[in-house]
């Protein structure tokens, strides 16, 4: 028996979602000139509202499982431009309960923990980390030296996870640092100003003989924590399922003062161009919806899939960039006006396909699974 | 076991037969035998049919893509009165189809237009106790051999769908015309002139769920074909050598696999989640024509890049893959001729 149903508790908590997202949809814009604010915590219309995720949190044995269902609510949030109630999602949670013993994680665990692996000089090859933690033995302290870059939430996290290579008499090779917010020697720069999703912040970190104690060495197994990241690579494309799905249902109401609908039956000889081609668009979204699901599927049941998290994350990152970019195309030059959100969404799009590992990555990834390729023979 | 006979037996014989522009000896009698069509006609249905049948037909496009298109038509047309038909209809009309003796029958749904420059949908009018049907439906597979047909038309109330025998005075097949892809299925237009049927003809279904389960169908066989591509090509790409390295290991060629593989996913499970609706919902307009236009794209962009990652091996016909590309081509645009 397969089942693509969702509950009721399902329906109750997306519904509650989308209403949330709609509530939210009035901000959507005040970032964009203004990019420095960091998001409140809470907007006024979320007070008296159900917090989704707590629903989700206390009802998940009635969902259809709450890593699935997670996913569906970030997509909410994407769909309103940004979210009502915010909750964040940091991969540097995630690695300290991986990697961190129970006493590392009982320290941080309420705390926002941004997750520091990209340098200027290399995202995508953590082997190319140039950060160094050098071990000081007369102190029993970390000295964290380097620069990191393009990190979400580098002003609003309490903390980071440093990716570094340590400098120390018996130990070599690539780890985990927690460098609190105040530690000496650490600072955030300057925000980026970039294309889109201006209401997240982002920006590079300093470390600078930056001194941390023993105890914030999260040792636990790399390759399992860099593994585990697999994990947040369809929520990014869930994602760009809720900013496409908010450009293409915009696209559609505008279609429609023209006598334009969906149009399941129509012939090719005979079909608009316009419904043609926001046909194929919709295929290409539940394409992509398909597989999120299917990867959270198997990761609530079998933990996290080899490759299934990179197809969805390929798949989300493509539908951003050609949804938003043919939505514009077919309003024409209506959809440049900044009266409508389509032009941000349009900006927004463009960094799923790069964030949280490019489509490139995702497709070497891929490749080097199905060809059953080292990373040295492809690359 | 349909992997099995895909592999073993649809496979091998799928260049023979398109080729030959018919099927080999026996090979009609052995996918009848994987008992797809009789499960249907006898009313002994598993718990999810359609996702089942999905399944099966995905397996046999992996072998030949005919040989699938063949058993799904017969399978249409007795899905649709095993689910839909009057106590008296499945009397009539399925015994026949669940003995061990192949039988064929067909969906006749896309009107035959412009091929004719007619262009004229399909009417049923009612005549007497009963209709009268014309028209012309286009490209009907095995049309020759199929013994009755389900045919869509439109009525004064909307559209319906009716059974006729294709001995029924005025129902004429035309000669099967040599196509594109999957010549053994010898695809032919049937005429219908001034066709006198009996109102136990009209069968009490929508022609929507018709439709929608001949795109389910459609969109199975062509994942069936991508996939047979994509596990082609993944061993060839590690043999090639060109400058020294396996072409494999050049992201231009990686990567093009990987996106067959994301490809081949994304059909099969859309294809399933429009099955499952099936078998849960009277339709499932907007999920099956989705996953049959994903598949329909798709389908044709793997087919199309396996002959590019072969070169001119990809362009003769010794090797499946130009016949792999005509069949994918050919199946995107068919529409309402099987089911599942």
């Amino acid at each position: 028996m397969i089942s693509f149903a969702f509950t009721a508790r399902d329906q109750e908590i997306l519904d509650e979602a989308r209403a949330q997202a709609r509530m939210a949809t009035r901000y959507a814009r005040d970032f964009e000139h203004d990019e420095d604010r960091l998001p409140p915590r809470e907007y006024p219309e979320a007070l008296g509202r159900p917090d989704t995720r707590a629903c989700l949190k206390r009802h998940a044995d009635e969902t259809s499982g709450a890593k699935i269902l997670h996913a569906l609510l970030y997509l909410e949030d994407w769909r309103g431009g940004l979210p009502l109630r915010e909750f964040r999602y940091s991969l540097g949670n995630t690695a300290l309960k991986i990697a961190g013993t129970p006493a590392q994680y009982e320290r941080w665990a309420d705390k926002t923990i941004a997750i520091g692996i990209t340098e200027p000089v290399g995202g995508s090859d953590p082997a190319s980390t140039r950060t160094t933690a050098t071990w000081d033995a007369a102190t029993n302290e970390w000295a964290i030296d380097g620069e990191k870059t393009f990190i979400t939430y580098a002003e609003s996290c309490d903390a980071v996870l440093v990716l570094a290579r340590m400098k120390h008499p018996e130990r070599s090779g690539l780890s985990l640092f927690m460098v609190e917010k105040g530690a000496p020697g650490f600072s955030v720069g300057k925000q980026f100003r970039k294309l889109g999703i201006r209401f997240e912040d982002t920006a590079p970190l300093s470390f600078v003989n930056c001194r941390i104690q023993a105890f914030n060495h999260i040792d636990g197994d790399l390759k399992q924590t860099l593994q585990s990241f697999s994990e947040s690579r369809p929520v990014v494309a869930a994602y760009a399922l809720g900013v496409t799905r908010a450009a293409m249902d915009f696209t559609w109401a505008r279609l429609a003062e023209f006598g334009v609908t969906p149009d399941y039956d129509g012939a090719p000889t005979t079909l608009s161009a316009a419904a043609d081609r926001m046909l194929s668009l919709e295929a290409e979204w539940e394409a992509a919806w398909i597989t999120v699901l299917r990867a959270k599927w198997i990761e609530q049941n079998e933990g996290p899939g080899k490759i299934e998290s990179s197809v969805a994350k390929a798949m989300g990152g493509a539908l951003a960039r050609k949804a938003t970019q043919t939505c514009i195309e077919i309003l024409g030059a209506s959809g440049l006006s900044d009266e409508h959100l389509i032009e941000k969404h349009f900006r927004d799009a463009r960094i799923f396909d790069i964030y949280e590992g490019t489509g490139e990555i995702q497709r070497l990834i891929i490749a080097r699974e199905i060809l059953d390729y080292s990373p040295k023979e492809l690359n | 076991m349909a992997a099995n006979f895909a592999r073993q037996a649809a496979a091998p014989g799928a260049r023979q037969a398109d080729e030959a522009g018919e099927f080999p000896s026996g090979a009609l009698e052995a996918v009848w035998k994987l008992g797809l069509v009789q499960t249907v006609a006898s009313g002994d249905l598993p718990e999810q049919p359609t996702v089942l049948n999905a399944l099966v037909l995905e397996e046999l496009g992996h072998g030949d893509a005919a040989l699938a298109m063949a058993l799904a038509a017969s399978l249409g047309f007795v899905k649709a009165i095993a689910e839909n038909g009057s106590w008296a209809q499945k009397r009539a009309h399925l015994p026949a189809f669940a003995a061990d003796e192949p039988r064929w029958a067909a969906i006749a749904h896309t009107d035959a237009g412009w091929l004719r420059g007619a262009g004229k949908a399909t009417r049923a009018e009612k005549a007497g106790g009963g209709w009268r049907i014309d028209g012309a439906k286009a490209l009907i597979p095995l049309a020759g051999r199929c013994e009755r047909f389900l045919v869509t038309a439109a009525t004064s109330d909307g559209q319906s769908a009716f059974v006729v025998a294709a001995s029924a005075p005025g129902l004429r097949v035309a000669p099967a015309m040599g196509t594109l892809g999957m010549r053994a299925l010898q695809m032919a237009d049937v005429a219908f002139e001034g066709v006198i049927v009996d109102e136990d003809a009209r069968l009490a279904i929508a022609p929507r769920r018709i439709v929608d389960s001949s795109r389910v169908a459609l969109s199975a066989i062509l994942a069936g074909v991508a996939r047979a591509v994509y596990e082609y090509s993944l061993p060839y790409t590690k043999q090639r050598i060109v400058h020294g390295e396996a072409i494999a290991r050049k992201q231009a060629v990686a990567f093009k696999l990987a996106d067959m593989h994301i490809a081949v996913q994304a059909m099969r499970w859309m294809g399933l989640r429009a099955a499952a609706e099936l078998d849960a919902c009277p339709t499932s307009t907007r999920n099956a024509r989705l996953a049959q236009r994903y598949a329909a794209e798709h389908g044709l962009k793997v087919a199309d890049e396996g002959v590019q990652v072969f070169g001119g091996y990809g362009f003769v016909r010794d090797l499946p893959l130009e016949m792999w590309y005509r069949n994918a081509r050919s199946l995107s645009v068919l529409d309402g001729c099987v089911g599942v």
